[in-house]
């Protein structure tokens, strides 16, 4: 055909030229297009690139360790795999949700149910066991991913738990201390920026060291004591058939709280199993009338005033006193009774005409100064401050009634801080748990430093309290509180319940004792509240005292009877002024050496497992123990030196 | 004159195309560095790619260096038996095929994997070229000789359509077209099957509607709207041309692709493979890659022009039309102007078919070229 028109113009000619100009218009088109995209778009299109391929990976950073005061791990974060999806890019939905059903033991339907929803990101278990974690990983679905995440542990589970809280699978506190120091234990995210490829896998990894960001939480507690009181509690709780019960423990000369027992307790690892009337820390959140205990406050106001003397004698109207229209009743009468008789023996009547002796105005000064009525700025969320009426609203028989601990409301931090002051010579402390904020270097980023917030009565007043509260033990209510051969000073209290009807319910009671050891430094105030017990046996002194006096005995038994240190070990670890360190309950002493980390052996002949355990403590070495018994023999010998880390081995006989 | 010459015409070697061969050749050597580049982070596995293509170049070239002993009248002559292995092929794929991603494309022979709809671009050329010039010259064509061409290119190009692989059949119909045009359709023929192609727009919306898988109709939607679906459909387009733009103009350096290398970019040894040179090789290699193409096709519609009679005319333009779609549909796609099919760039992405049929391509060309003078 071509031939038949090749006449005159070569038609094939025109037509190649034709499509060779349709090709140089598509290849310049082709070219144009390239030049919009590479040169004139490249800037935007290189971000977008980097954009795509680096991310700003929020690498979570480790919370901080939380431990008491010996430095025992009571919070700790414990590093966790995660599964989570991207819907999207999973291919085989319901092949991928039985290998995961099966792997992670979670039902076909719900992992399903999980892979369907039309979001980028989906979690499908978080915290699975490792093993679970390397199936998963093994099984190499697509669009399925795992996560290194950090966990919650408590290792001591429900050990001081309401003063721990706990903090929830984000690392985020949300009760307790956890709450309270939530920014300091939770390291901020430490962005790390990695290239990452298509299926989101990083690239580049900076390495994730423990970094030196985290912040531990080193508290005043010492979980031998708060072992102590939360074992007695639960004992005295189950004997007593009571609804619950608490006791605190507090340094009377610094306000640091060694122990903090609430029962019923839960364990901090299933906190979510534990329904919030369980959760909450009676300690702080829980206000009541404090009854007779609160005896205690009224006559250190009126000595402190100098109204009366402790031998001034009051008469007790035989165990009835018609007062302002009311009348008050004594559980034992009395005729005459000096003012240490009406402690000593907790005369309402006493109390009540000792309460004459000040002005409303007067009373609620010191009541005030004794901390109660405001939040004792204790460092755990959830205070309720209780109520402390202005002496405007007082009625005729208020100041009567606040005198033997009725119509106050007080929570049990109040009561320790109060009496605290009462007995230490007048200083009101404010009772804390953290003693300080380090790093796992050693760097104290925050420390509480003790201080008294103010001085409520005159250290004279406080030495005769001091005597009257002895007496309280030693000849009144508080007998079945004494130890032999330990200065135990105390008051107890046996308050009715407000009935949710009105007026005083006649078989509710709370049952308290509040006391210390005053011989001991530190000083241990002890506050034992057991709420409802049942059965005929109601009253603080046959209730409370004996608890106290079991955790006091404790103590003792922990502490030593002579003043010491109850647990000097922690400074001495970290510390670099070379300065001696002393062994609780015991004489022996460890030098440090001439290097950091080193020391000088003591002679541990004659000590007991204990203390040779605590001077490992101190020397921070490996013990290898053979017999029982005191120490006979060491190895190395008494006078070495001595490196940390080194293996120390002990014999005992005996 | 007898279509068949000696066989051993030494003369024509002399005059041997040492032009396209030599595009051919360089463009291949691209190919094997881009795929290289694209496979590096599969390790070992990606070397076998490599290895592979390797070997299918060579086979080209062997292919090419015997077809040059025949006078590209061979195709006049056996055209149809070519034509009717092709169809053969095809049915069998449906047979004993590979499905891969959801469709039958593959016949496996030993190691080798052939894709018959590749050749099968090649058969409707000669066919085609064969049917248009045998038919009587002079007058316009008529309608049925219309409806008779259109049969030709109907019967591979259904059978490439139910495997499915829209991308081939497209690229079938495009060149059955071009050289439809070009042999030079009369006035009313033009008429008539304009008529036709514009009736039939709206039946090929409703039936489409039918036909086309969900994963098609997607991608031609999101043609228009990348965005539509960012991480679905539209993500080819939009990882592509991330990757092209952010090369640059002078490209991140051979296997410094972050795109390429980070496994954004999908199936880039094959359809995408231009996504990676533009990434590493910047806007200047587009370009250069782009003048060795269009060199190849001038050169090309050279020989056409040149060509000694209307098979030959017709032979050579079929497979320059078919080398022009093969880049214009790819690097468009990859540029992100053309929805995303399966278009292969020839000689440069990753498939031995592709590859072979795009040397016999270049070995028609050349035999075209060289037997010019033999009258």
């Amino acid at each position: 055909m071509f031939r038949s028109r090749a006449q005159g113009i070569n038609w094939v000619g025109v037509r190649i030229l034709v499509v060779a100009l349709i090709f140089a218009f598509a290849t310049g088109l082709l070219v144009v297009r390239a030049y919009r995209l590479q040169v004139v778009d490249a800037e935007r299109l290189q971000k977008k690139a980097a954009k795509q391929r680096t991310r700003a990976l929020q690498v979570e950073a480790r919370r901080g360790m939380i431990l008491d005061r010996s430095g025992e791990q009571m919070a700790a974060s414990l590093e966790v795999q995660s599964i989570y999806a991207r819907p999207r890019r999973v291919q085989d939905k319901p092949r991928t949700a039985a290998i995961l059903a099966q792997t992670l033991e979670m039902t076909e339907e719900s992992v399903m149910q999980r892979l369907n929803e039309d979001r980028p990101f989906v979690w499908i278990r978080r915290s699975v066991p490792p093993l679970s974690a390397e199936r998963v990983q093994e099984a190499n679905l697509k669009g399925v991913f795992g996560v290194s995440e950090y966990r919650r542990f408590y290792p001591l589970k429900s050990l001081a738990a309401h003063a721990i809280g706990f903090a929830g699978i984000d690392s985020t506190g949300l009760e307790g201390l956890e709450l309270y120091y939530d920014k300091d234990l939770k390291a901020e995210p430490v962005p790390i920026t990695s290239e990452r490829d298509a299926l989101g896998r990083p690239i580049l990894f900076a390495a994730l060291t423990e970094g030196p960001e985290r912040r531990d939480l080193h508290l005043t507690l010492d979980r031998n004591i708060q072992y102590l009181a939360e074992k007695q509690i639960e004992e005295a709780v189950v004997k007593y058939r009571a609804r619950g019960a608490i006791a605190v423990v507090m340094d009377a000369d610094s306000g640091e709280l060694l122990a903090l027992a609430v029962h019923p307790t839960y364990n901090l690892n299933l906190f979510h199993k534990a329904p919030a009337e369980v959760r909450r820390n009676r300690c702080v959140a829980d206000t009541f009338e404090p009854g007779s205990t609160f005896k205690v406050f009224l006559a250190a106001a009126a000595l402190d005033m100098g109204r009366v003397k402790p031998s001034d004698v009051f008469d007790c109207r035989n165990g009835a006193y018609r007062y302002r229209g009311a009348v008050i009743h004594d559980v034992t009468p009395h005729k005459k009774l000096s003012l240490e008789e009406i402690i000593t023996h907790s005369s309402n009547i006493g109390m009540v005409q000792v309460s004459e002796e000040l002005k409303k105005t007067e009373f609620h000064r010191f009541l005030t100064g004794f901390g109660f009525g405001a939040s004792s700025s204790t460092d755990l969320p959830g205070e309720r401050p209780g109520l402390l009426p202005p002496p405007g609203k007082w009625s005729v028989l208020t100041k009567a009634n606040i005198g033997f601990g009725q119509g106050i409301s007080v929570n049990a931090m109040q009561m320790v801080a109060g009496f605290a002051a009462v007995i230490n010579g007048g200083y009101l402390y404010r009772p804390y748990l953290m003693k300080k904020i380090a790093t796992p270097v050693g760097e104290t980023i925050a420390e509480t430093q003790p201080k008294p917030i103010r001085s409520v009565i005159h250290p004279s007043t406080s030495e005769t309290m001091v005597r009257i509260l002895r007496r309280v033990i030693l000849s009144g209510t508080g007998k079945n509180a004494d130890i032999p051969g330990v200065e135990v000073i105390g008051k107890t209290g046996t308050a009715q319940k407000i009935d949710p009807e009105g007026g005083y319910s006649k078989d509710r009671y709370l049952a308290s004792f509040i006391g210390a050891l005053n011989g001991m430094k530190p000083r241990p105030v002890i506050f034992v509240m057991i709420d409802e017990p049942a059965g005929k046996r109601h009253s603080g002194g046959e209730v409370a005292a004996p608890v106290f006096r079991k955790i006091a005995e404790g103590i003792v038994a922990l502490c030593g009877k002579e003043p010491t240190e109850i647990n000097p070990l922690v400074a001495a670890a970290g510390s670099s002024t070379p300065e001696d360190a002393k062994i609780a309950g015991s004489r022996v002493r460890v030098r440090p050496g001439s290097g950091s980390g080193e020391w000088v052996l003591p002679d541990l002949k004659g000590l007991t497992a204990r203390q040779v355990l605590d001077v490992c403590e101190t020397i921070k070495c490996d013990a290898s123990f053979q017999g029982s018994g005191v120490a006979v023999r060491q190895n190395p010998a008494a006078g070495a030196p001595f490196k940390e880390g080194q293996t120390l081995e002990v014999a005992f006989e005996g | 004159m007898s279509p068949l010459q000696s066989p051993w015409s030494f003369r024509s070697l002399v005059r041997f195309e040492w032009s396209l061969t030599l595009i051919a050749l360089i463009l291949s050597g691209i190919g094997l560095a881009l795929i290289f580049s694209a496979t590096a982070a599969m390790g070992d596995v990606g070397r076998t790619y490599v290895l592979k293509q390797a070997i299918w170049c060579s086979f080209g070239l062997t292919l090419m260096a015997v077809f040059l002993f025949f006078d590209y009248h061979v195709f006049d002559r056996y055209g149809v038996w070519l034509y009717v292995a092709v169809i053969a092929a095809l049915i069998a794929v449906w047979g004993v095929g590979r499905v891969t991603a959801g469709s039958r494309r593959w016949i496996e022979i030993g190691f080798m994997r052939f894709q018959p709809s590749e050749f099968a671009k090649l058969a409707v050329v000669i066919i085609l070229a064969k049917y248009f010039s045998n038919l009587r010259g002079g007058s316009d064509w008529r309608f049925l000789d219309m409806v008779k061409a259109g049969l030709l290119v109907a019967l591979p190009f259904a059978l490439v359509v139910v495997q499915p692989d829209l991308g081939t059949a497209g690229v079938i119909v495009l060149i059955a077209a071009s050289m439809i045009l070009f042999a030079g359709m009369g006035r009313k023929a033009l008429m008539w099957t304009g008529g036709i192609i514009i009736a039939l727009i709206p039946v090929l919306f409703f039936v489409g509607d039918f036909v086309l898988r969900e994963y098609q109709k997607k991608r031609l939607l999101t043609f228009w709207n990348p965005e539509y679906d960012p991480l679905g459909a539209g993500y080819h387009i939009i990882q592509s041309q991330i990757a092209i733009g952010s090369g640059g103009l002078l490209g991140k350096g051979f296997l410094q692709g972050t795109q390429n290398q980070l496994l954004f970019l999908p199936v880039k040894h094959t359809d995408f493979i231009f996504a990676i040179l533009a990434e590493e090789f910047g806007f200047v290699g587009c370009v250069a890659l782009l003048v060795l193409f269009a060199a190849l096709l001038l050169r090309g519609l050279a020989i056409a022009g040149k060509a000694r009679d209307t098979f030959g005319v017709l032979l050579s333009f079929g497979c320059v039309a078919m080398l022009f779609w093969h880049v214009t549909i790819n690097v468009g796609m990859a540029l992100g102007m053309l929805p995303v099919v399966g278009v292969p760039l020839s000689f440069v992405s990753y498939g031995g078919s592709s590859l072979l049929a795009s040397y016999m391509a270049v070995a028609i060309l050349a035999s075209v070229s060289m037997r010019r003078f033999l009258y």
